[in-house]
């Protein structure tokens, strides 16, 4: 149980892994045109087509399920958008009123032939991808699975059709109006797109069962969003995430569940995979480059303390301006209860700033370096440039313009420093130093 | 005649509370444009139903104490809830790509998890797929306290803030600058449809539950403009419908309640479609005649001679 047979581990993998890939195309593009309800939908609908296929035929020939399901698809896509449409239903509730609906007739129809044949709605939600490869053919003297073959076939029409028309389906997914009058033709892309869906979930629900087929088309795709801003990027993020849950999926059902779970036996390794997928994104929420939660999280922290170190050289060279010499945790407290910048924060604002000697702490006086000097000058330059240009130019009240320069004086570079300082009345040739509104002098320039 | 006989009665009057609870959330997802959010909750309540019977196997029980499993179900909705509004601001992606994410991956650990219990001594019993499908038959008396419960609640907190939510659903930035809890209200709204969803699992099942949600609200709104209208509408549609289809099932020996009840909902909803005023096929028909006819029969003969 714990150690794989590649006859047939490998083949679940396999299918696993073929059924992502198929999925990432036709899933990329529902995530993006922020219809991924409708894979839900087709998925449900599948039950009733089959159904009706076994009624018409009499036969569970898999050509005529594929056939009976295909259709079903085809009509809730287009008979909830066209109720939608005319009746003017919120587009959402037209796709749960269609597919339910479909849904329980296949139950019932289901129920009729029950004796007859062994139609096992659950089978349908679930899947069996432990079964699929007992149903195999001879190909090159292999046996390859029937499920193999077609989401194999389905993954390669998937690409072509998506090669073919390429610009014209990106242009359609993010901007339908200027497809429009490009003569692109959107509705003939969205059939496109949803053609698409539709095959895939219906070629890949009889092997991951329809409902896993949802996850395997949203899920990817909407993790692979998090990494690349590239349509094309996202198909194959959405790929390779597909096929890392396949295999890690199937682990945790041959592997780990059985070793858990007192009593021993594989879990579902369609829902594994499901599950697995879920737990992948949270993955990614949490870990994507730029988007990442940890990513802005570390982003914002990184601001904060640079925000922090600034203002505690300019506070510092403030201090210094009116010779006053403090110690260092003077100077923390300064920070904390002048400029609210919360303890910790401090600290290692402090730390930083004299351990890449811009504060020197000889003899428990905290002092400036020749480079904090020029840092805080240039801080403190920044803030009473922004107090001189908000009253002169902006009309604000000398006792409001201090807050909003606090803000200013952290995103203001030397060469808007030197505009401003322009702004404010000096001119190259005069030395007089300029004063801001409460009577200080603006220090001179010091950075080149 | 087997449709007068107490088994039927009960369940009748359960499926019919639970159609009017059903209506009444219903109307407040459609006009919140959540009406997906109920395939999502009923989804989400798999992982939480065998988690539950996993749970109580553990601590020495049998694993079918229906109130576990209920527990279990309404845990499991909540955390999907939260899972759906966690990953569309995490992930920024549509509320309706959240609720396929939430649904997929919710329902996958929950056939995870199912085949797991099968495994386990005992696990073939517990019945637990069930809940997937639905079993109205196998209702009993409880089932019908316990749908009146949440078919009281759910209209005593619908009709004592009707005010507050019809803000929410038509305008829900006049509503906070009226300084309305909007979240309050909006958490409110998904507790009641959770609390419907659970209700509803034994009825229905965990995936047509959705079509008693979203039919009676929708056939209801076709019918009428006004809030104060679609309510009460809505929610006689959802009873009629469980009603109606607990007794077409009854007629026939093999037609299970649940999709018989969808689909009374689903005849209901089309007839509005045709017949509603203003906005059924009919009255649409025959006004744009009436348009045309105004428009282009008086046509003149031109004026030059």
């Amino acid at each position: 149980m714990n150690v794989w047979t590649w006859a047939v581990d490998g083949w679940i993998i396999a299918i696993g892994a073929l059924g992502a890939l198929a999925c990432a195309i036709p899933g990329t593009f529902l995530v993006v045109r922020r219809t991924s309800m409708l894979a839900d939908a087709i998925s449900h609908a599948v039950l009733p087509g089959i159904a009706v296929a076994f009624l018409l035929t009499g036969t569970r020939d898999p050509f005529f399920m594929f056939l009976g399901a295909a259709t079903a698809g085809l009509i809730v896509t287009l008979a909830s958008s066209s109720l939608a449409r005319f009746a003017r239903i919120d587009s959402g509730a037209a796709l749960g009123i269609v597919f339910t609906t479909m849904f329980a007739l296949g139950l019932i129809l289901i129920v009729q032939v029950a004796d007859r044949v062994d139609l096992d709605p659950s089978c349908v939600l679930y899947g069996a991808v432990e079964l699929a490869p007992l149903d195999s053919t001879l190909i090159a003297a292999i046996e390859v699975p029937r499920a193999v073959l077609v989401l194999g076939g389905v993954t390669l029409l998937n690409a072509l059709v998506a090669l073919l028309f390429w610009k014209e389906l990106k242009l359609m997914a993010f901007d339908p109006a200027l497809a429009k009058t490009l003569g692109c033709r959107p509705q003939l892309m969205e059939s496109i797109i949803l053609g698409m869906a539709a095959a895939t979930c219906v070629a890949a629900f009889e092997s991951v069962g329809s409902i896993l087929v949802v996850a395997m088309m949203i899920i990817p795709a909407a993790a692979a969003r998090l990494f690349s801003d590239r349509l094309c990027g996202v198909i194959v993020g959405a790929m390779i995430i597909g096929i890392i849950a396949a295999v890690l999926g199937h682990w945790i059902a041959t592997s780990l569940a059985p070793a858990l779970v007192a009593g021993g036996r594989d879990a579902s390794s369609a829902g594994s995979i499901a599950a697995t997928l879920g737990a992948l994104l949270v993955l990614c929420i949490i870990i994507a480059p730029r988007r990442g939660i940890v990513v802005r999280l570390a982003h914002r922290w990184l601001l904060t303390l640079r925000c922090a170190r600034e203002d505690a050289l300019g506070l510092l060279w403030r201090l210094d301006e009116d010779d006053r010499s403090v110690d260092v945790a003077t100077l923390r407290a300064l920070l904390v209860g002048g400029a609210e910048i919360a303890p910790l924060l401090a600290r290692v604002a402090l730390w930083s700033l004299v351990r890449d000697g811009r504060i020197d702490r000889g003899d428990g006086r905290a002092t400036l370096t020749e480079r904090g000097r020029a840092e805080g000058a240039s801080l403190v330059r920044s803030h009473r440039l922004w107090e001189i240009y908000l009253m002169q130019r902006l009309a604000l009240a000398k006792d409001h313009v201090h807050p909003t320069a606090m803000v200013l004086e952290h995103i203001t570079d030397a060469a808007l420093r030197e505009r401003l300082a322009k702004a404010g009345g000096a001119s190259a040739a005069s030395s007089q130093p300029l004063a801001d509104p409460h009577g200080r002098s603006v220090p001179p320039k010091t950075d080149g | 005649m087997n449709w007068l006989d107490y088994n039927t009665q009960v369940v009748a009057g359960a499926t019919a509370l639970l159609g009017a609870a059903a209506g009444l959330a219903g109307c407040l997802l459609l006009l919140r444009r959540r009406a997906l959010m109920g395939d999502a909750l009923g989804h989400a309540t798999l992982p939480g139903i065998a988690g539950a019977y996993l749970v109580s196997v553990a601590l020495g029980g049998t694993g079918k104490e229906p109130w576990a499993l209920l527990a279990g179900a309404t845990v499991g909705a909540l955390i999907g809830v939260v899972s759906v509004l966690a990953i569309r601001r995490g992930a920024r992606v549509s509320d309706e790509t959240a609720m396929a994410i939430v649904l997929g991956s919710f329902f996958g650990v929950g056939t995870a998890l199912l085949t797991v219990i099968q495994a386990t001594p005992g696990g073939h019993q517990a019945g637990l797929s069930s809940f997937i499908l639905g079993h109205a038959a196998s209702m009993v008396a409880s089932d019908l306290r316990a749908a009146s419960i949440v078919a009281v609640i759910c209209v005593v907190l619908v009709v004592s803030l009707t005010k507050e939510l019809r803000l929410l659903c038509f305008d829900t930035s006049f509503a906070s600058s009226l300084g309305r809890p909007v979240r309050s209200l909006d958490a409110l709204v998904l507790i009641i449809v959770t609390a419907v969803v659970v209700a509803g699992l034994q009825a229905v099942g965990l995936i047509l539950i959705l079509a008693l949600l979203v039919l009676p609200a929708t056939a209801a709104r076709l019918c009428t403009d006004r809030f104060t209208t679609m309510l009460p509408l809505a929610a006689i549609m959802g009873s009629v419908s469980g009603v109606g289809g607990t007794l077409v099932s009854s007629f026939a020996p093999r037609l299970p309640t649940g999709p018989c009840i969808v689909l009374v909902a689903a005849l209901l909803f089309v007839l509005a479609l045709i017949f509603a005023p203003r906005r059924g096929i009919i009255a649409r028909t025959l006004a744009s005649r009436t348009f045309a006819s105004r428009t282009l029969a008086p046509r003149a003969p031109e004026p030059h001679s």
